[in-house]
């Protein structure tokens, strides 16, 4: 007898991100072997992921200066 | 500073005793993935600058005056402080109303803002910065999810938690926004293949 799937799509999203109990985790973990088009969802979903990992802004030079200078000439003053 | 990796739990005590290269450890340490946080809000490189600026200033103060909760973590604390921010001049700023669509996403993402042009000649052609692209485009509620799971480390639950949905909501936002983006990209892809390959 096939086994019944209990995970929804949003639970790959969960696998991707380890955010699944156990139970579920192994789950999909099983439905990834056998079903290729699963495989193929969690490929390009992954895919997308790892390059948002990569993605980063940079300030500017000036703002990282002013935030020092800030610091360095802020004084508490107790009264 | 000395060659051993200081938490920062320990470089904001350092600092909190008037040694300014733990502050200058902390900036470093943590000024890209704040700025990463406002931006992707604010979408305005300048109004990004600027709120930057405000945070570590708020960041500077609270310490300085022993305000600082050592029990929290350092990061949480001030992305937090950065996402906050970054709403609250969003909204400010653009003056328009939160009207939900249908499908859960702002009106508000259906407006064209003043900056696109002037962003839009910067645009180079690599993947990246097709994605950075791409996720200025999401709906309002994808991209709230995405920056507080990649930039902001919460866990499902807890942007669940923040934004009043359910964990499945949170969840479903995220594949949504996934998915858009790998369109997306696929897209960009084939036009400019198309464009390369043009007979």
């Amino acid at each position: 007898m096939p086994m019944t799937k209990t995970f929804t799509e949003n639970d790959l999203v969960g696998f991707i991100y380890g955010e699944l109990d156990k139970a579920k985790y192994h789950e999909v973990e099983q439905a990834l072997l056998v079903d290729q088009s699963l495989q193929e969802k969690y490929d390009e979903l992954k895919e997308v992921v790892s390059q948002l990992n990569k993605l980063k802004y940079q300030p500017s030079e000036k703002s990282v200066r002013n935030i020092l200078n800030f610091s360095k000439g802020y004084q508490v003053h107790s009264t | 500073m000395s060659n051993v990796k200081l938490t920062d739990g320990q470089l904001v005590s350092i600092y909190k005793n008037g040694n300014e290269e733990a502050f200058e450890e902390l900036l470093v340490r943590h000024k890209d993935r704040v700025f990463t946080t406002i931006y992707l809000i604010v979408k305005d490189r300048y109004l990004a600058e600027d709120l930057m600026q405000d945070v570590f200033i708020k960041t500077i103060k609270t310490i300085k005056s022993g305000r600082y909760n050592e029990e929290g973590k350092f990061l949480p604390w001030i992305l937090r402080i950065a996402h906050n921010l970054a709403i609250d001049q969003f909204r400010k700023e653009r003056r328009y109303p939160t009207i939900v669509m249908e499908d859960g996403s702002s009106v508000m993402n259906t407006l064209e803002f003043s900056e696109a042009p002037i962003e839009s000649e910067h645009i180079k052609q690599d993947t990246y910065n097709l994605l950075k692209q791409h996720i200025q485009e999401l709906p309002e509620s994808q991209r709230e999810v995405l920056v507080m799971r990649h930039y902001m480390q919460m866990s499902f639950q807890e942007i669940a938690d923040a934004t009043g949905v359910s964990i499945n909501t949170a969840l479903g936002r995220m594949r949504y926004a996934l998915i858009n983006l790998r369109k997306k990209l696929n897209l960009s892809e084939n036009a400019y293949d198309k464009n390369f390959y043009r007979k």
